[in-house]
């Protein structure tokens, strides 16, 4: 797969984002939804530790200490990475291309991407389920990164749970092949 | 021809007669009882009557308890056993299970944290031949640097003899030392496959490049001795924000490292052992006061399962007591395994 034309926002609303021409991996999957609190909770940690700004401090009782033991984990690497920053890129695979979308929680261009999940259950449960694997790769993909990690913290134990995501662009190229138009008509 | 019963079956058979002959006589006790209250009469008639009633319910309680006695003990007590002898062997095959369960965990428990030292050495010779290799750069370019400064700063002359000293200068550099790991679980065999496992750094090309970029450097020697103050300060400018560089990039790149180790890391499925805190039971008055005086000073009454409060004993309020997870006075904890 060749990833070409790649583009980043870094502060990019979530609104604007959306409006960004390009198949992003919860397209793919139909990710419109009512959130339910349990989604809320990972949105308000996502937004304290990484938008801080966005946080409108409700929860704080239970955010705050999970904010905490994830910035413990993260260590000084969290100042040295780019946040929720959106990227389009051209993915394209046997003559035919896609415009791809993401918006990645952490970042070094080229170098690493993390994924943060806020859920009680663990990632060798919940990657095949979600396919979270195949998000990280996309985010991979357009990064240019060698290395994929999730992160995920339990709401409840605040125990934390690191899985690296093994480089594999299959499912990108199944998409595709089913979305992408032929490289002369673009 | 009837069927031939067992001495068994005719003893049941006889059992049911027996049975409905005490049912007769309690039957005619309680009749009798029944007469005797309901008669109306005199205080001292009714004394009297009371305790012929109550001397004929102890009569009839002891008819019946000789009924259920030989029950006890000819049914339900043996047909119970069986029960007992069964649960017997549970018990004990559950105290086997629970101990190679602990130990399945304990040995787990040792294999991931060997596993994780294995992560953490490796990352710690990735990352210290990093940081070495990083710093030795640096201070061949600050040792380039230095001598710089300093023949500007003494009016030295250009000269090919300059660029010798100045290669003879950073020849004499050396790599730093790697910091020592300290292993809790790795054997030093181990550490070795690792270590070696790992490609050495090796700064003999580094050195070769900085002696090579020494002629380069030197380029504009005689423009700098010109105005050399100016030259020095800009020299020294340009390297404290190189040397800010460097140590981030030192910092990025060991924390990349770090994280990618322990994301790699495989965790090992741990059998689960619950533990809970348990009250230690002392057969004495003072621990039964002690309980009753932490039971009524914490009243953990969310931790009790009681119908009713009448009937709370003093094992219920140290049971609740140790589930509050409250500090207790005077009564000794113990963890139990299950």
């Amino acid at each position: 797969m060749q990833v070409s034309n790649v583009k980043t926002w870094s502060d990019l609303d979530f609104d604007e984002y959306q409006k960004i021409k390009g198949l992003s991996y919860s397209g793919i999957k139909g990710g419109n939804f009512v959130p339910t609190p349990k989604m809320q909770l990972g949105t308000a940690v996502h937004n304290y530790l990484l938008e801080p700004a966005k946080y409108n401090h409700n929860n704080r009782d239970i955010v705050e200490p999970l904010v905490i033991a994830l910035k413990a984990e993260i260590g000084p690497l969290l100042n040295h990475m780019d946040k929720e920053l959106s990227i389009t890129a051209d993915f394209s695979h046997e003559g035919l291309t896609m415009g791809y979308k993401g918006r990645m929680d952490m970042v070094i261009m080229g170098k690493l991407v993390v994924d943060l999940k806020v859920s009680e259950h663990p990632l060798e449960k919940t990657i095949p389920y979600f396919g979270y694997d195949n998000q990280v790769n996309g985010y991979m993909s357009a990064s240019g990164s060698e290395v994929g990690i999730i992160i995920r913290i339990n709401p409840v134990t605040k125990k934390i749970e690191k899985k690296a995501i093994k480089k594999n662009i299959s499912f990108w190229t199944l998409q595709i092949a089913k979305y992408g138009i032929p490289l002369f008509l673009k | 021809m009837g069927m031939q019963l067992t001495p068994q079956q005719n003893g049941w058979i006889k059992m049911a007669e027996i049975k409905a002959n005490l049912f007769k006589e309690l039957e005619s006790h309680e009749l009798m009882v029944q007469n005797l209250l309901s008669t109306p009469g005199s205080l001292e008639s009714l004394q009297a009557a009371i305790k012929r009633a109550k001397d004929t319910i102890s009569d009839a309680k002891e008819r019946r308890l000789s009924f259920t006695r030989m029950l006890d003990e000819k049914l339900y007590e043996p047909a119970m056993a069986y029960e007992k002898r069964m649960n017997q062997l549970l018990d004990e095959a559950s105290k086997k299970e629970l101990n190679l369960r602990i130990e399945a965990k304990n040995q787990s428990i040792i294999s991931q944290n060997i596993l994780n030292e294995k992560a953490a050495f490796k990352v710690h010779v990735t990352n210290e031949w990093y940081r070495i290799a990083e710093e030795y750069r640096e201070n061949l370019r600050k040792g380039i640097d230095a001598f710089y400064r300093e023949s500007l700063h003494n009016k030295t002359p250009y000269s090919d003899k300059l660029i010798c000293k100045c290669q003879a200068f950073i020849s004499a550099f050396l790599p730093g030392q790697m910091v020592k790991f300290k292993p809790q679980y790795l054997t030093t065999t181990e550490m070795e496959i690792i270590y070696y496992g790992i490609e050495k750094y090796n700064h003999e090309n580094d050195l070769q490049k900085a002696l090579n970029q020494v002629p380069a450097r030197f380029q504009n020697y005689e423009n700098d001795l010109a105005n050399s103050e100016d030259a020095i300060q800009a020299i020294i400018d340009a390297a404290n924000r190189r040397e800010a560089e460097v140590i981030k990039a030192i910092s990025i790149e060991t924390a990349t490292n770090t994280l990618i180790a322990q994301a790699e890391t495989v965790t090992i499925d741990t059998p689960k052992v619950k533990t809970e805190m348990k009250v230690v039971i002392v057969e004495s008055e003072a621990w039964a006061k002690a309980v009753i005086m932490n039971f009524i000073k914490i009243w953990p009454a969310d931790k009790l399962r009681v119908k009713s409060w009448s009937k709370l004993t003093l094992g219920q309020m140290a049971e609740a007591l140790a589930k509050s997870g409250a500090e207790l006075t005077n009564l000794e904890m113990t963890e139990v395994c299950k």
